[in-house]
């Protein structure tokens, strides 16, 4: 009886331990040694990232995908062998970014020193105070190599990372919505390259069908591609969603309609299954030869030139979206990386975000994923831009942008436009009747 | 069934049915395989040899795949992690369930059916409702993107799963045993101890295996609880499914990685399946 | 066994209270790490909980949540979308299922094997099931495709792409996984009839029909609920699969309850809206399961 109760209160005991030991070892978290740093190191090679950061532990939160996952690591892997931190990457999906990100940075003990802050988020971070200005360190010629300011980004782009009037964000990966062309069918069947949305339409038509190929693909799966075409086919009428404050619909009814007429009209030229189709597999039905057109993200379209995934290598020319011939446009799609506000190694994480966004690196960058750097000189790389085969389409499509939305209320906005833009390709809506959930959508933009 | 002796002409319409069973049985075989072997081929190709329009059968096949899901993924990693917090789990379950389930079993305790029905509802609860607030709590307790979040999360659906099946395996035990134990001198602690336990080890092994199943496939939990350190391999799968980048090759042979131990330890458990799967078939 | 009256009372009293001690650390485990969350879940559902303002605090909004969640068109819209996908997929399960463990229950050789393979697809992860059907389904490259183009349908079938397709697609992909499941368990049922039964009705010359009907059906009875009560179960709060599959398109064709609620609280970050939809479907599923529960108790196999 007595060792019964006694055994009773052992495994009591023995489980009230284990739960302490479970606090008790949970508690001790890694603090971050500051020692063996000095932030103004001049670099050991050309180019190479400024300061020493031995012992440093940094962690970089992005959304995951290759090339551009693994490009950055070996960005970071050199970091890492010049200045002797240690930048680890932490890639989820980029469906749960946000929420990840959020979580993490509301627990204020977060572990995050960099991060990719996609536009809709940006707002809602600076705001809550997440995020370490960078300002004074783009200012100190001690940090930057010689020559190197803010001057030395795109204006247009570096400015989406300002959140009153302070400068949080360095961009990167430059890329917008261009039409691609296969020259080879072009030719064959006797057609110039597009010049308008009606070109494309009628080539479309006409190529449909011929060599195993449908006459246009592009993503129609309601992941943020769709809104992110439409974007593109407002602004080459030089319209978009909203205002400069972000408050009040401005879409134009004409231009919505000429914009959703096109994308019914073109998914009717479109391979079966375009409704579930994402950036990639419109790419990937491209690169295979199963579509003489294509409209898509120009980093997707870095498939087409990647022999290891294309079967059309080389056969492919690239225009911008113009309704009227001449007057191109397009959305600017970016990157912004971050500093977290809760960094305890800001210098660090300064020294890796100069480092990655400028034109060497971003040279690298290009070439591996056919995307564009934010720095002018990226622009002045010939040996580089000789070889990003949508340079030009890219460059007058973004002569005429709206940056991609950094509203809070985005989100929920977009997915509502996706599935009106859905709804008019199935014929379950009419152009009309989606226009007007458009606009029903964007009375969201005051929630 | 079929032991039964039976007139000739009755057995040739038998044995017709007889065949015809094993056939559906077949169809069905390859239906459930197929897209298995599928995936598991096109793990060892590479993209070219995917992107057809017609089944490929002869191509030349390639380790590439899988020599990038262990090298820059760094799948090794999130093998390591779901093994610990898999047997964490297990491990934390087992320690609080068994004596639980051993109570609801056998000792006079009160409200028996209602504790039984608080463990059936807590298995209806979606992991959306709890994930928040648990982040919430783990980040007090400092233990977001430890080992310790995830094992207790994932306790939260093993603990009734074992519960569930100890109790119903605790109750086919014969009580004489355990009463031959008191007469033997032993306490009531002493005969879950040292008789009802050792008894029901195999059942408890099964549990065991269910709920490293459990654990190894879970996603929701895994991915808000953890970080880049802990992250287990559902997530990492998962980093293939954006909507950003397609890798069917790699993201095939990521799969495969992901259930080669799981199958294994499936067929070691098959037996016991069931009776996890229905919660000890709530009693059947 | 005998016992003394004397230790059979230490020996009941020494029950009771071991069995308190054993209760009480994991009910404790249990409501901290199951019901004190799901409290604050119904707490947070009376919050307006924007999460993209997490500094700017909550304000308290009563019942507003709830209002709103019976008048939102896109709850009655996913709640349709979930029935279907319940009743079809539980159902075909259901219907195979059965088929399927009788022709097992007629094997004689490889039963074991067959049974050891039958149960691959449900110890997969709902995320790599996810995975293999988008690839099999694909129109241009999938393995289905690629078979149809042999029989001469070219261009493929818009499986997910499509509102008549993508539901009983989804259906198609949960049917592969769970009718496993199904078999299994009305397998072991059949197992478990008495083989005096089926003599005895052989004997009065019942035909294979007569059988079935009079003696295996009633026989797994309570089989067929419980694959009914843990598949509802399932089935009404998925997610996982559609979200990688279809995200709820197109449109909002294939749009489940369980992904609304997860699209509200992780892709538009209402947090407290998001609670009030998880609140609906606990009760919801609440309620069905105590339906079946309640069934199954009536045929007392529950105790």
């Amino acid at each position: 009886m007595f060792a019964t109760q006694h055994r009773g209160r052992v495994v009591l005991t023995a489980a009230a331990l284990s739960i302490g030991a479970l606090l008790l070892t949970s508690c001790s978290t890694s603090g971050t040694s500051t020692s063996g740093a000095n932030p103004d190191t001049k670099p050991k090679s050309a180019d190479g990232p400024y300061g020493t950061f031995t012992g440093e532990k940094l962690t970089l939160s992005r959304w995951a995908g290759d090339p551009w996952t693994a490009g950055q690591q070996t960005a970071a892997d050199d970091w890492n062998k010049a200045t002797g931190g240690k930048l680890t990457i932490s890639a989820v999906p980029y469906e749960n970014l946000h929420d990840k990100q959020a979580l993490t940075l509301s627990s204020g003990n977060s572990s995050y020193d960099i991060m990719y802050v996609h536009p809709s988020w940006f707002g809602e971070f600076a705001k809550a105070g997440y995020l370490a200005p960078i300002t004074k360190d783009l200012a100190d010629p001690k940090r930057n190599p010689a020559g190197f300011s803010a001057a030395s980004y795109l204006p247009s782009v570096l400015s989406q990372g300002v959140y009153k009037g302070t400068q949080y964000c360095l961009p990167d990966f430059v890329s917008t919505i261009v039409v691609g062309y296969r020259t080879d069918l072009f030719e064959s069947a006797g057609l110039s390259a597009p010049k308008t949305t009606g070109d494309i339409l009628k080539d479309a038509a006409i190529l449909n069908g011929k060599d195993g190929a449908a006459g246009i693909v592009m993503p129609g799966k309601a992941t943020g591609a769709v809104a992110d075409v439409f974007g593109s086919l407002l602004t080459a009428q030089s319209n978009w969603w909203y205002d400069a404050a972000g408050t009040k619909d401005t879409l134009s009814t004409g231009a919505a309609t000429k914009a959703l007429n096109f994308y019914t009209q073109a998914s009717k030229f479109a391979p079966t299954g375009l409704l579930n189709m994402a950036v990639d597999d419109a790419a990937t039905v491209a690169a295979q030869g199963k579509a003489a057109m294509v409209v898509d993200t120009t980093p997707s379209l870095s498939a087409l030139e990647d022999p290891a995934k294309s079967k059309t290598v080389g056969k492919w020319a690239y225009v911008p979206l113009s309704f009227t011939a001449g007057k191109p446009g397009g959305e600017l799609i970016y990157w912004n990386w971050c500093i977290a506000a809760s960094s305890k190694n800001k210098d660090a994480a300064y020294s890796f975000l100069q480092y990655y966004t400028d034109t060497a690196q971003q040279a690298k960058v290009a070439l591996a994923a056919s995307t564009l750097g934010a720095t002018k000189s990226f622009y002045a790389d010939k040996e580089v831009t000789s070889k990003l085969p949508f340079l030009d389409a890219v460059n007058s499509a973004l002569s005429n942008a709206n940056p991609q939305p950094s509203l809070a209320s985005w989100p929920a906005i977009q997915t509502a436009i996706e599935v009106a833009v859905q709804n008019s390709i199935q014929g379950k809506e009419t152009v009309a009747q989606s226009v007007a959930d458009m606009h029903t959508a964007l009375k969201g933009l005051n929630n | 069934m079929t032991a039964i002796p039976q007139p000739k002409r009755k057995r040739a319409r038998r044995d017709a049915w007889v065949i015809a069973c094993y056939v559906v049985i077949a169809i069905f075989l390859v239906w459930v395989l197929v897209p298995v072997i599928t995936v598991a081929v096109n793990s060892f190709k590479v993209p070219s040899a995917i992107f057809t329009s017609t089944p490929q059968l002869s191509f030349t096949p390639t380790l590439e795949n899988y020599a990038k899901v262990f090298g820059e993924l760094n799948f090794a990693q999130y093998l390591v992690n779901s093994v610990l917090v898999a047997f964490g789990s297990t491990a934390l379950s087992l320690i609080f369930g068994v004596p639980f389930a051993y109570a609801l079993a056998r000792l006079p305790i009160r409200g028996r059916e209602w504790w039984a029905r608080i463990i059936l509802f807590s298995r209806m609860v979606p992991a959306v409702a709890l994930v928040v607030p648990m982040f919430v709590l783990f980040n007090q307790l400092h233990l977001t993107g430890t080992y310790w979040a995830l094992i207790l999360a994932h306790t939260t659906f093993n603990l009734p799963i074992v519960i569930w099946m100890m109790r119903s395996f605790f109750e086919e035990l014969p009580p004489e045993l355990e009463e031959a134990a008191l007469v033997d001198g032993a306490g009531r602690f002493g005969a879950f101890w040292r008789v009802a336990v050792p008894l029901a080890s195999p059942g408890m092994a099964a549990t065991a295996v269910l709920c490293i199943i459990f654990s190894w496939n879970e996603f929701l939990f895994a991915l808000v609880l953890s970080n880049q350190d802990t992250e287990t391999v559902p997530v990492g799968v998962s980093s293939f499914i954006g909507s950003v980048s397609i890798d069917w090759g790699g993201s095939s042979a990521a799969a495969i990685v992901a259930i080669i131990p799981i199958f294994i330890l499936g067929f070691a458990a098959q037996r016991f399946l069931v009776r996890g799967l229905t919660f000890g078939g709530v009693k059947g | 066994m005998t016992m003394s009256y004397r230790s059979r009372a230490t020996w009941d009293r020494g029950g009771r209270r071991l069995g308190r001690g054993m209760i009480a650390v994991p009910a404790i485990l249990l409501v901290v790490l199951i019901f004190g969350p799901l409290v604050y879940s119904i707490v947070l559902s009376l919050y307006k909980w924007q999460i993209t303002d997490i500094n700017s605090g909550k304000p308290f909004v009563g019942l507003d949540n709830y209002v709103r969640l019976f008048t939102d068109p896109q709850v009655l819209n996913a709640v349709l979308n979930t029935i279907e996908y319940v009743v079809g997929s539980v159902g075909i399960e259901l219907v195979l299922g059965f088929i399927i463990a009788s022709a097992l229950f007629e094997m004689t050789k490889g039963r074991k094997l067959a049974n050891s393979l039958i149960l691959l697809p449900m110890i997969i992860a709902p995320v790599i099931t996810a995975l293999i059907w988008r690839y099999m389904l694909d129109p241009q490259f999938g393995l289905v495709s690629q078979v149809l183009a042999l029989f001469g349908v070219k261009g493929g079938v818009p499986f997910f792409g499509s509102s008549q397709f993508a539901l009983p697609s989804l259906m198609l992909v949960d049917i592969w996984q769970w009718t496993p499941f199904v078999v299994l368990i009305l397998h072991a049922g059949m197992l478990g009839i008495s083989e005096e039964q089926f003599e005895a009705a052989r004997i009065d010359g019942a035909g294979r029909w007569r059988i079935l009907r009079s003696i295996v059906i009633p026989g797994i009875a309570p089989q067929i609920l419980l694959v009914l009560l843990f598949r509802t179960m399932d089935t009404y709060r998925i997610f996982d699969t559609v979200f990688v599959l279809t995200r709820g398109g197109p449109g909002t064709s294939t749009e489940t309850i369980g992904l609304y609620t997860y699209q509200t609280g992780f892709s538009f970050f209402n947090l407290g809206y998001a609670m009030t939809l998880s609140v609906f479907i606990l009760v919801t599923v609440a309620i069905i399961s105590g339906f079946y529960l309640r069934l199954l108790r009536r045929r007392e196999v529950f105790q």
